[in-house]
């Protein structure tokens, strides 16, 4: 018991490391989904194209690869570009880069979830929303984009835990500098230290399941919030059926 | 030109790069066996999930609710490295003598004798039931609501012909569940060829490893071409690579679905 609190206190200063990429990424993840959800939609042919390209190319290719390419093209300017600048120290620490990747990729992830949700959103409504006359950007943030988040909010919620996961590959891929360990750098290294795998892997993924927890609850409550127009769920009962 | 062409045919065609083309084979086995082994145990814990008896229905549903909950790279990682030690435990209680025991002086394994080698064929067959512990617990889910989705009548017809629930499970659920289920394995597919890059954590020198090695930086001209660091243009290539096989089993899913849609309503397949 001892024992497990003491790995408990080692591993909280790592988990901030991921819960930092996490917080990093998403805001910026989302804004630009939003962008390139609309651009998929959008009725122009070249904008459509790239954005739909864009979305294939980072859903189709895993995050490890991404990473690995981003650092790679990052370092292969750095004597051209970042150095004169003065700032390759700043543009290839992993504290930049991890964050950069997750927002590349979890826009492409989170954008077709906004295109699923933006091509779901009842025409009807629209249609009534351009027979009061409303603009373009009217429409789009008084009908589009409420039904739009509603709709999308619950994928959102599993595409932000997977983004908080995704969060584990980052230093497998990116140097890790002096003590910045993430939870699974800790535990991989505590492991080659004294081979005890159940405990520190276990721990690890405590921390990874209690973030998560965290995650549905918040976003369970901002989903709340966004629905509180509507009548209430019917309350889930329990009623255990032991043997059926 | 035509110089130029040969420099660079003969510059893909050397050693190194045929082993890395030689590496995709580690890439493709991974996919193919963690792909098959997610189905047989996303069956298994969807059967344990339908399971009558609660215990075996807890079973099902903590195995993919915690395996889901928890990043595919810890439990991939994790249990090849579990796996390891539990046989070394085992053999160790095995054969160990107290002697040997004391006279080891590493944390693990307790005695010389019970120290188990990993090659790279046995970390790639462990890394393959890990992908498919992970990946099996999503296809749980996904078979788990393939199944509740078999139409009620069908079930309801086989009982009333006296099948009992084993071979209702064997005769209709699991033969009729598949065109529902196919949408949410193939993303279970997807999940599983973007996971075979993770290979090299676990020292398989696979595709991604060879790719780093091949375009780091040479200076010497006695290893080969020098180049600068190249590294960017390897990864590029992978990244196309990825995004092809992501293409062609889109296709082929899409081909399989229209295939098994056929004789079903089409609201199965909207």
């Amino acid at each position: 018991m001892d024992r497990l609190l003491t790995e408990l206190a080692i591993f909280a200063p790592a988990a901030l490391f991921n819960i930092y990429f996490a917080v990093a990424s998403i805001p910026l993840g989302f804004v630009f989904a939003v962008f390139l959800a609309l651009g998929k939609a959008s009725s122009n042919p070249f904008l459509s194209r790239l954005s739909r390209a864009y979305i294939y190319a980072f859903r189709g290719s895993p995050l490890f690869i991404q990473f690995f390419m981003v650092y790679s093209l990052g370092l292969s300017f750095n004597v051209s570009v970042w150095k004169p600048m003065g700032i390759s120290g700043f543009v290839l620490h992993p504290l930049f880069i991890g964050p950069l990747v997750l927002v590349l990729n979890t826009a492409a992830y989170t954008a077709e979830i906004f295109y699923g949700a933006l091509r779901a959103v009842p025409r009807g409504e629209i249609e009534a929303a351009r027979a009061y006359g409303m603009s373009r950007t009217q429409q789009f943030r008084r009908v589009v984009w409420p039904n739009l988040i509603r709709l999308a909010w619950p994928a959102y919620t599993n595409e932000v835990v997977f983004l908080f996961h995704a969060t584990a590959i980052v230093y497998f891929a990116l140097p890790v500098i002096g003590q910045q360990k993430d939870l699974m750098i800790t535990a991989k290294e505590l492991f080659e230290r004294d081979y005890n795998a159940f405990l520190h892997f276990s721990v690890a993924a405590l921390y990874f399941l209690a973030v998560s927890l965290v995650v549905f609850f918040i976003f369970g409550l901002v989903y709340q919030r966004l629905m509180r127009h509507m009548p209430a769920a019917p309350r889930m009962r329990f009623v255990p059926k032991w043997i059926r | 030109m035509s110089e130029d062409i040969a420099f660079w045919l003969s510059y893909l065609t050397n050693g190194k790069h045929l082993t890395w083309y030689a590496s995709f084979q580690f890439t493709i086995f991974a996919a193919i066996a963690g792909g098959t082994l997610a189905v047989l145990f996303g069956l298994g814990g969807a059967a344990l999930k339908n399971s009558r008896f609660l215990p075996l229905r807890l079973i099902g549903s903590t195995y993919s609710s915690i395996v889901r909950g928890v990043p595919d790279v810890l439990f991939f990682l994790f249990f090849p490295l579990a796996f390891e030690q539990a046989v070394e435990w085992f053999i160790a209680a095995q054969v160990c003598t107290p002697e040997a025991i004391a006279a080891q002086s590493a944390a693990w394994p307790p005695c010389r004798e019970a120290n188990w080698f990993l090659g790279t064929p046995e970390y790639l067959i462990l890394a393959s039931v890990s992908l498919g512990l992970v990946y099996g617990a999503f296809a749980t889910n996904v078979i788990h609501g393939a199944m509740c989705s078999v139409p009620r009548g069908q079930i309801e017809a086989a009982r009333a012909y006296g099948m009992s629930a084993r071979q209702v499970l064997w005769r209709i659920q699991i033969r009729q569940m598949w065109v529902y289920a196919l949408p949410g394995l193939s993303n279970v597919w997807m999940l599983i060829v973007k996971a075979t890059s993770l290979l090299s954590l676990l020292q398989i020198a696979d595709i991604v490893l060879w790719a780093d090695r091949l375009g780091a930086p040479n200076f010497l001209p006695t290893v080969g071409l020098v180049h600068e660091d190249w590294r960017w243009r390897y990864y590029l290539v992978l990244f196309l690579f990825y995004i092809l096989v992501t293409l062609i089993s889109e296709k082929v899913f899409n081909a399989l679905m229209a295939r098994m849609g056929r004789g079903i309503l089409s609201e199965a397949r909207a």
